[in-house]
């Protein structure tokens, strides 16, 4: 009857039985969720669809086609992966909104139209938010405040563009996007959430301030799902060419300057999106494929660089390079599944990003671009120098910091989530063929070519050269660069004195003026007779009085604004009459 | 400057690097792409591009003291500091050079955070 059901459902239902499941057993029962999913997955075959009829519109809720399935499958994945990394907390807030923001990237996922679209990209924004909330700190609880802040902007976008989308079309179907106002409205919303420049600063304020496998499960989601809404409604737009370059040169650049380790990884992301957003421009098969393939990649080892930097803060109680330093014999294998990463972000032969980074690239080329192949790489270069060479020797080589580093133990599951983490990406890495066979057009790339392996090799160690040369003068600095989140953060105060105080002064003078207006009617209406023939209300008792503060006057603003809201439906049914 | 194995290793690398351009068919360059070492030296001056560019021009424009935005910004050590601790920490040491006051964001509100700041980690 109701066809096929999105997986994002099952990963819904267990977070909301997540916190009757007693608490020795639910870090397991999590894991039940993803696996379920990706069996779930597993059954589905591309065509297939589930349709439903809402008042005289038709609603999609599943869709399965390639391009859908491509991320369903590393969504789920990296649920089960994010899952084992967080086998050790206790907290059933974290787990179950976990669940719930990775189940409603799925739906929004496998969503063919835009109401289910909506609807589960509105539950991803809050979902998410409290993974950053849920460290309990002032810092986090204001960064989540103005993350949702930044997503419900985002969100109106978004909804605005489809309700002017269904007013001129009739149709809520999620297909590519003709040209229009609402059109550029809804891509304004998946803008937001791409963490495309000007509208990315909510990348780097929240996710550095998540909880520690939160922050894994953040680096997953929100942008990807917007990678994907933009592959399927805008391929071929060109301003996302221009858009992707500016993301990915302006994350590297504030990347190499930051100082907290996790922001680092926050302005990669930017540049890393810049990357899938320039090959959606693009819009040919190649690069498609190639936004596609970096996506998959990109959860792959963005999710290990979290789970990584999240081990050695969970060890060191420090996030910031000025405060580390020399940590290297401490915690080996941390850095270690850290360096499989970084090769991979990198795109290191061998390792998951040259298989997919490559092709974007080669989209570019074929394209007939030769600016945005020279700029790519150069971002290239800039992501190798912050994450592959700068982060991790101003944090396990180097100078030791002043205050010595206490290094405790960390739990055996973020051991075993990190080498699973690491070997999926140098699996892939070597083995492209089964994400190649998932991807939606046929791939004739191959990363391998001599070619390739001459423009990797070179790339990186002639990088590391040039970094061996100017090593001191990169030496990580305490201090915040200013972003764009600087116009909202200081123009805050400026907003709540001219947006927010003037409407609550019309709220408290609507108030005080119907209370006035309610007690007098009250008042008169005690002795309504005396009124009539003297035109003052009649002497009042102590019974009176009571019974006019308690009782009357909220019945009778009651009654006022009953009479003022009939009143006001009357009128306006009678202007439409 | 003494040389270790590792200077001798990555030497060795590099050379093996160039030495690719010797592999394959020689064509004509019809990109500058195609010429022999550009992606080395894309790999050396790009480095030294970007670097220039943020340590030289962003960072003086842009850099600002880490509780620019209110003392409690500055997040940092994540073991031992409870909110209460931190709000100690604070009282005892008065913040320099902010331009917003996040405290304002975040007074009175309801649930007060009261366990550990690293987010039931453990």
């Amino acid at each position: 009857m109701f066809g096929a059901f999105t997986p994002g459902l099952i990963l819904i239902a267990f977070a909301v039985l997540l916190p009757f499941v007693p608490k020795a057993t639910r870090s397991w029962v999590f894991l039940a969720a993803p696996i379920l999913a990706l069996l779930h997955i597993s059954g589905f075959t591309p065509g297939m669809t589930t349709s439903w009829t809402l008042a005289t519109f038709e609603l999609t809720p599943v869709r399965v086609d390639p391009l859908a399935n491509v991320f369903g499958w590393i969504f789920a994945l990296v649920t089960l992966i994010g899952g084992i990394y967080a086998i050790h907390l206790k907290d059933v807030g974290q787990q179950s909104s976990a669940l719930l923001y990775a189940g409603s990237a799925l739906g929004a996922v496998y969503a063919g139209d835009l109401f289910t679209l909506i609807f589960f990209w509105e539950i991803m924004a809050f979902a998410s938010a409290y993974l950053v909330w849920a460290r309990r700190t002032d810092e986090s609880y204001a960064s989540a405040m103005r993350y949702l802040f930044v997503h419900i902007f985002g969100g109106s976008l978004l909804l605005g563009g489809i309700l002017w989308q269904i007013s001129e079309t009739g149709s809520l179907a999620f297909n590519t996007f003709e040209s229009g106002w609402p059109a550029w409205l809804i891509l304004g919303g998946f803008a937001v959430n791409a963490a495309v420049v000007p509208f990315h600063a909510w990348i780097a304020d929240a996710y550095p301030r998540g909880t520690i496998t939160g922050s894994v499960f953040l680096s997953a989601f929100t942008t990807k799902t917007a990678v994907y809404t933009m592959a399927r409604g805008f391929p071929g737009w060109e301003i996302l060419i221009w858009a992707g370059l500016l993301m990915a040169l302006y994350g590297v650049t504030y990347a190499i300057l930051s100082n907290d380790i996790r922001r680092v990884l926050a302005y990669h992301i930017v540049s890393q999106v810049g990357f899938m957003v320039t090959g959606i421009g693009i819009g040919t098969e190649l690069a498609l494929n190639g936004a596609t393939s970096h996506a998959y990649t990109h959860i792959l080892y963005k999710g290990l660089l979290f789970m990584a930097t999240g081990a050695l803060i969970y060890a060191t109680g420090r996030s910031k390079m000025t405060e580390l330093g020399g940590l290297f014999r401490q915690t080996p294998a941390i850095f270690w599944f850290y360096m499989v990463a970084a090769l991979s972000i990198s795109s290191a032969p061998f390792f998951s990003g040259f298989i997919s980074k490559p092709m974007t690239i080669a989209g570019a080329e074929y394209a007939g671009t030769p600016t945005v192949v020279l700029l790519l790489h150069l971002a290239s270069v800039g992501t190798f120098l912050s994450v592959g060479l700068k982060l991790p020797w101003f944090t396990w080589f180097g100078s030791k910091p002043d205050t010595p580093v206490t290094v405790k133990p960390i739990p055996w599951n973020m051991y075993a989530a990190m080498g699973i983490g690491a070997g999926m990406n140098i699996v892939l890495g070597v083995w492209p063929a089964p994400l190649y066979g998932i991807l939606p057009y046929e791939v004739t790339f191959d990363p391998y070519e001599l070619k390739g392996l001459k423009k990797g090799f070179q790339i990186l160690l002639f990088t590391g050269l040039a970094f061996y040369l100017i090593v001191d003068r990169l030496k990580p600095k305490p201090k915040i660069q200013l972003d764009t989140d600087w116009v909202y953060r200081v123009s805050k105060d400026a907003a709540w004195r001219f947006m927010v105080v003037p409407v609550q002064r019309v709220f408290a003078w609507g108030e005080r003026t119907s209370w006035a207006a309610a007690s007098t009617l009250a008042r008169l209406g005690i002795d309504p007779v005396s009124v009539a023939r003297t035109g003052r209300p009649g002497p009042q008792t102590d019974d009176h009085r009571s019974a006019s503060t308690e009782l009357r006057v909220p019945m009778t603003l009651m009654v006022l604004i009953s009479a003022a809201t009939i009143v006001g439906i009357l009128v306006v049914v009678s202007l439409r009459g | 400057m003494k040389l270790t194995i590792w200077h001798r290793l990555f030497g060795l690398a590099l050379i093996g690097a160039l030495s690719l351009e010797l592999l394959g068919d020689r064509t004509t360059p019809v990109e500058v792409w195609d010429y022999p070492l550009f992606f080395a030296l894309m790999g050396l001056f790009g480095c030294f591009i970007l670097s220039l560019v943020a340590k030289g021009i962003v960072s003086p424009a842009l850099d600002r003291p880490e509780d620019f935005y209110g003392p409690e910004d500055a997040e940092g050590d994540w073991t031992s500091q409870s909110p209460a601790a931190r709000a100690d920490a604070r009282a005892s040491s008065p913040a320099t050079g902010t331009a917003s006051d996040v405290s304002a964001e975040t007074s009175g509100r309801p649930g007060a955070p009261t366990e550990p700041s690293n987010g039931g980690e453990g």
